[in-house]
């Protein structure tokens, strides 16, 4: 502690260079992973391939007085940190928070976006130097001291590191231990009772690596690991808002990420399928399908406003950033992005990409719903142009209704539609809405009426009578669609009032080499051969350069995504901030090994399974759990993995554990998501009733509810409370990484809700079936305990646990007799619920 | 078979208190866990005690949120220029949500000056206008949004988005919680109805979730779950919890070092506690005749709200940081379109007597210093008539007021046009607002931050300022 003050006092600016990495030295002090070294020889001794470069040296331009305010003003922030956070200070001494707070400002190209947006456009491209925005090389494995424990390449990384800190890799875990973390850790619940007996039995060679090819091709698989991208891709069946909607036609695209984890479609064809699969496949469901990555967002429909347009964009392309390149674009809606090379001259390139692009529901058939359309559209025809008829009618009887309107609105208003018109769209959307009020008058007086004496009710009979006649509807799902080029105007400080030029689209320069982007038609390099029918589109070219390993961020998007399969796999990232690789994230704790990784992922056709399986066939992975002092001493927060960390279950897991161990979890893949009944109280919201909201809570308990968490909807301002009490996080943002909470609530919640004593019900009941009992008074209890031991915990109770959980069923019997037996097992099943062992896997 | 062990019953009957319980599990590791849960209050962030001496007195607030958007033009903003313009078209450019805006449209109501301070209160907060000494009225305030939900999100988190941690959440993340059974931040409704925007509106957004807003309903089982199921008897939970702790020892002697194992082990003490000490902050039977008809508990009308009120001063005393209350959901709410003079008199005679009972209470009880009550809406209506009675939103210049917490009592700052439709002077943004009731709080809105998506974010993000001069 006392050297990592110091450092803060009196910092100096040496930059290491590392490899591509660049690190920072204070006082002399090199400051890496936690530890510090007073001599650039100790810092060698820990790294041996570092070269520490004086700052001074790569110092390129004098801007002594900017530089000057800076200090002062960084380091008065400094300071207020500094007291605001006594407390949490071992916490915020994370060397890298230390390089954030301390960072040399102001220099070299790092720095040199400029903050006053009027300037944006002079704001030089140059190749921004940062570690993660580098070209990958693919280092080499080091050589290692001790090699007994080694088993891929992975373990040379960590082994590397681990004896220059002189620790010892803990021992590999036991057999059932390892077989619970692998469920956890693939397919996302705890294992079948036999899997686990009859994993511990087999002793033949590879059976470790078995058992992972086996789960990696388990469909349950696709479905626990599409749950991080969907986090990550803010998904919700939703609209969120004040009407808040459900969006029947939501869940084609979380079906596509489940079906791409489990088909293990290549991560870069992932990506840009999720960006342009309407333009790129059009005649592919799936590819339509995926594109629902940017349509998940929460989505006001009520009176929204033009502010809103610029907030949902803003959303698009923040979401699409730093989940794809962990780069927070965001921050540069209104002014240049304060610490990393992104201009505000990009955010609007990209604003540029999406502006023209539209919601829409795409039938998702393999020829794009064309034989659906050659029934269907010339009911449609008519269909709309009867609803035109019937709307110009509402308007030619309203006139009045359209009185706040300019002459030049209306102007608009009676131009055919186009699509792309947004100001159309929105004075439609508007106008639409004052008459809908009245709508509901209208029908009223058109009841009064004698049906055949008005037009308009003729109308509505032919609109009754074509909707009749349409043929089934093919599936449908929300996506994106359109992205015509366009340009869009700079907003300062994103106020819609202050515009400062146009700019048309563009990517992210400081990721971009070989192509100038901010010149007219750059973005054309990545489209240059559409189809000859179609015009470029810059969204299909976005797509292309997302995933471009030469020009574009090919190589940070592997070094992403590597990161959050690692975080999944052992809780916190090689880089602890998954969404942010640049300046205010933090270093990599094993740098090469994050190199090594994203390059494996390039060179194996971008195949994510391959990294699982290396992750998870690793030395590093098998380590068991135990802590001895050294490492907690040395390394408390483990980042250096010399051992394995028990992790809690995410709300899903522990949904998916639940309905298991209850016996009632069939294989149930794909199609709408169920609403559980929750309890009355905790639904709030709508314009209506809660009843028509969500279902309300019954004892019923019916097969079709029992899918994996997955499928449970989330409807944004009413969620379900067991997902949100477990941080399920609640669609709003692109979550890169969920919160652990701990609550007294969550006791409550596992302690007194139905689903949980339902739950133990039905697993006593399954418990007391599987140990061949006739009768619950016949029955060998110590059975029935080691029963529930291994449906539970995957493992026998041993001498004290079964005694403790005899005595328990004992004292109940004595206390209450007028209790049923089985209910009592039920409230030992519970129990077992409640434990740490349930909610944190070793 | 099952053995009979009196050993085991004694044990079980004999419950270890915490202390044993957890000096005796996971050794040293246990003792260290123990030291950080013994000390209930946890680290307050809040330090910042420079300027005023009212600057840091706020220990607790207590929200008022008329939702749908009061008329502050016919409560507190009296603009006597509204009867000159009666009937009129509305002399310039009007934004409202719904196009077409009516003529202006005077008060139904009569205003009168109350207090020393002598401010102007309508006739349909009798009650409150009594108290109009300890309130700071803010007569220009201003928000982003026009329409509720948006709004609400502005005015709880700063943003017009969903997703933002709201003012609750980075109060109890910033003073840390003081209860030791209840949550730091607790929410109540109107019974009526839940306002839109459901749970999103008291959000903790990327903060940690224990500064979530958790829902408090005004029954013996104020809590979700709080209620424990019929067939599980008291005695047979005590039995379970025992049994945990036995598990749960054993795992922590195999896990030491392992923070988050021990919190869990609380957490499960602390919910069988709470089980009646939150039944007991529901309970205001406890309290007396006379205080419970002070917060109109025996006139039908308001008496939903009054409990609500009472309840929120009996958990300021338990130590809660943030209560916010809404009166109106979606239905029963403030939002008139049409009839605003019957509707609000209504809305009025639900509130008027529990919140002129509670800022009574609070002070007879000395804690109005330290409890700081805020009261307002979304936005605003407009001086133009909607539906030829009613007021259409106004979220450019509309009244919010404060009392207590070190807030200048008997005071009004800021001024709007002769309309009640801009301000002309001292106009107050929500980030103005919320860096004032930190600043109240003894926080500094630009200090108070957490680190996500690339950047230290706070309550404010670089906007706003705290406003001196409402500072006591």
């Amino acid at each position: 502690m006392a050297v990592f003050r110091n450092a803060f006092r009196n910092w100096s600016a040496i930059h290491v260079r590392w490899t591509s990495l660049i690190c920072l030295t204070l006082c002399g002090v090199l400051v890496y992973g936690g530890f510090g070294w007073n001599s650039e020889a100790g810092f060698h001794e820990f790294c041996e391939d570092a070269v520490v470069v004086q700052y001074s040296t790569i110092q390129r331009r004098n801007a002594q007085e900017k530089q000057e305010r800076e200090d002062q003003e960084n380091e008065n922030r400094r300071q207020k940190h500094l007291k605001a956070d006594q407390e949490t200070l071992q916490e915020r001494l994370k060397w890298t928070r230390v390089i954030s707070d301390v960072h040399p400002p102001s220099e070299g190209p790092l720095r040199r976006a400029v903050t006053d947006v009027g300037a944006t456009h002079a704001v030089a491209h140059e190749k921004a130097q940062f570690w993660s925005f580098q070209p990958l090389n693919r280092p080499t494995p080091p050589h290692v001291q001790s090699t007994t424990w080694l088993r891929n390449p992975i373990d040379r990384f960590i082994a590397a590191q681990l004896e220059r800190l002189g620790l010892e890799p803990n021992q590999e875990a036991e057999r059932q231990v390892l077989c619970r973390r692998l469920w956890y850790g693939l397919v996302g619940h705890a294992p079948p009772p036999e899997e686990v007996m009859g994993y511990a039995a087999d002793d033949r060679a590879m059976a470790y690596e078995r058992l992972v090819s086996r789960l990696l091709s388990n469909p349950g698989f696709g479905e626990h690991w599409a749950r991080m991208w969907l986090d990550l891709a803010r998904y919700a069946d939703s609209n969120g808002y004040e009407e808040d909607e459900l969006r029947p036609h939501a869940y084609p695209y979380r079906d596509f990420v489940i079906w791409a984890m489990n088909q293990d479609l290549s991560f870069d064809r992932f990506i840009r399928w999720q960006i342009a699969g309407d333009l790129i496949e059009p005649d592919n469901p799936l590819a339509v399908a995926a594109t629902g990555f940017f349509t998940a967002a929460p989505y006001n429909t009520f009176f929204p406003q033009e502010a809103e347009r610029f907030t949902e964009l803003d959303d698009m392309v923040s979401t699409m950033t730093s989940s794809m390149l962990g780069l927070s674009v965001g921050c540069a809606r209104c002014h240049d992005h304060k610490h990393d090379p992104i201009p505000t001259r990009d955010y609007y390139g990209l604003i540029a990409v999406f502006i023209n692009t539209r919601r829409t529901h795409s039938y998702l058939i393999p020829d794009g719903g064309q034989d659906y359309r050659i029934l269907a559209d010339p009911v449609n025809k008519r269909l709309e142009e009867v609803k035109q008829i019937r709307t110009a009618w509402i308007k030619e009887n309203n006139i009045q209704e359209l009185e706040g309107f300019t002459e030049e609105e209306k102007d608009l208003l009676r131009q055919p539609i186009d699509p792309d018109n947004m100001e159309q769209e929105r004075l439609i959307s508007l106008c639409e809405r004052c008459l809908l009020i009245m709508d509901d008058q209208i029908d009223d007086e058109i009841d009064a009426l004698p049906q055949d004496e008005t037009r308009f009710a003729q109308l509505l009979d032919e609109i009754e009578g074509l909707e009749a006649n349409l043929p089934p509807r093919p599936p449908m799902g929300l996506t994106l669609s359109g992205g015509a080029a366009t340009q869009t105007p700079i907003l300062i400080g994103g106020d819609l009032r202050r515009r400062d030029g146009e700019v048309e689209s563009g990517f992210v320069t400081a990721v971009t080499s070989g192509v100038p982007v901010w010149e007219n038609g750059a973005w054309e390099a990545w489209d240059e051969s559409p189809a000859e029918d179609s015009a470029s589109v810059p969204r299909r070219a976005l797509a292309r350069w997302m995933t471009d390993t030469q020009r574009g961020p090919g190589p940070l998007l592997a070094r992403v995504i590597v990161n959050r399969l690692w975080q999944q796999h052992f809780g916190q990232g090689l880089v602890r901030t998954t969404n942010d690789f640049g300046q205010q994230g933090e270093l990599p704790s094993h740098p090469l090994l994050l190199e090594w990784l994203a390059c494996e992922l390039m060179d194996n056709n971008w195949s994510l399974k391959h990294i699982h399986r290396l992750i998870v066939t690793s030395a590093t992975y098998r380590l068991d759990a135990g802590a001895d002092p050294d490492s907690l001493r040395i390394d408390p927060e483990n980042r250096f993995l010399s051992r394995r960390r028990p992790r809690r279950i995410t709300a899903e897991m522990m949904w998916d554990t639940l309905h298991l161990a209850g016996g009632n979890l069939p294989v149930v893949m794909y199609g709408p998501g169920i609403q559980p009944p929750i309890c009355r109280e905790a639904v709030f919201n709508t314009q209506k009733e809660a009843e028509e909201t969500w279902p309300i809570r019954t004892d019923e308990d019916r097969s079709t509810l029992w899918r994996r968490g997955i499928y449970v909807m989330l409807k944004r301002t009413i969620p379900v409370p067991i997902m949100q009490l477990f941080d399920a996080p609640a669609g709003s943002f692109s979550c890169g990484k969920r919160k652990i909470t701990t609550v007294p609530t969550q006791a409550l919640a596992l302690w007194h809700s139905e689903l949980l004593r339902r739950q133990a019900r039905r697993m006593a009941e399954r418990a007391v079936a599987e140990v061949g009992a006739i009768t619950v008074s016949e029955m060998d209890i110590r059975e029935f305990i080691e029963r529930v031991y291994v449906i539970a915990f995957s493992r026998k109770p041993d001498r004290e646990e079964l005694v403790t959980g005899v005595e328990f069923l004992q004292e109940i019997d004595d206390a209450d007799n007028a209790v049923p037996k089985m209910q009592k097992l039920a409230d030992f099943c519970h129990v077992m619920f409640l434990t740490n062992e349930f909610l944190y896997v070793d | 078979m099952m053995q009979r062990g009196s050993a085991t019953r004694q044990r079980s009957v004999l419950m270890p208190t915490r202390r044993e319980f957890l000096s005796r599990t996971g050794g040293g590791c246990g003792l260290l866990a123990l030291a950080s849960l013994l000390q209930e209050e946890q680290h307050s962030r809040a330090g910042d005690s420079t300027g005023k001496s009212g600057a840091g007195q706020t220990k607790s607030v207590i929200w008022l949120f008329m939702n749908g958007g009061p008329s502050g033009i016919d409560l507190f903003d009296h603009k006597p220029d509204l009867k000159k313009w009666d009937g009129k078209s509305f002399p310039g450019k009007i934004e409202t949500l719904f196009p077409h805006p009516g003529p202006v449209m005077q008060s139904p109501y009569r205003f009168r000056k109350h207090g020393e301070s002598g401010a102007t209160v309508s006739e349909v907060y009798p009650h409150l206008a009594r108290h109009v000494d300890k309130l700071t009225f803010l007569k220009a305030c201003r928000s982003d949004a026009q329409n509720h939900v948006p709004a609400c999100y502005m005015v709880n988190s700063g943003v017009i988005r969903v997703g933002a941690p709201c003012v609750g959440s980075w109060m109890t993340y910033g003073l840390g919680r003081s209860s030791r059974d209840l949550p730091g931040f607790v929410v109540m409704h109107d019974p009526r109805s839940a306002p839109e925007g459901g749970a999103n509106l008291w959000d903790t957004g990327f903060l940690p979730g224990e500064n979530q807003g958790v829902m408090f309903r005004p029954s013996a089982h104020p809590i979700l779950y709080l209620k424990r199921p019929a067939e599980l008897s008291r005695s047979a939970q005590a039995a379970q919890l025992n049994l945990l702790r036995q598990l749960n020892g054993r795992h922590s002697a195999q896990h030491p070092a392992e923070p988050q194992l021990q919190a869990r082990i609380e957490s499960f003490e602390t919910a069988f506690r709470m089980q009646s000490s939150a039944g007991r902050v529901v309970d205001v039977s406890q309290e007396s005749r006379l205080t419970q008809s002070l917060y109109g508990l025996d006139d039908p009308e308001c008496r939903a709200f009054g409990h609500q009120l009472l309840m929120a001063r009996r958990m300021v005393e338990d130590g809660v940081r943030f209560i916010q209350i809404y009166h109106g959901g979606w239905k029963a709410n403030w939002d008139h379109h049409a009839n605003l003079a019957e509707d609000h008199r209504q809305r009025c005679s639900e509130t008027d007597k529990p919140i002129a009972g509670l800022l009574a209470d609070l002070q007879q009880r000395g804690l109005l210093d330290s409890t700081l009550v805020v009261w307002g809406g979304e936005f605003g209506r407009t001086p133009t008539s909607q539906d030829r009675d009613g007021r259409d939103h106004n979220p450019f210049g509309f009244t919010m007021w404060l009392a207590g917490g070190g807030a200048r009592p008997g005071f009004t700052y800021g001024k709007t046009d002769e309309f009640g439709y801009r301000p002309v002077e001292n106009s107050v943004s929500m980030h103005d607002l919320h860096a004032t009731i930190l600043h109240l709080a003894g926080l500094d809105h630009d200090n108070l931050t957490f680190f996500h998506d690339g950047r230290e974010q706070s309550l404010t993000n670089n906007r706003g300022s705290v406003i001196h001069d409402i500072v006591a």
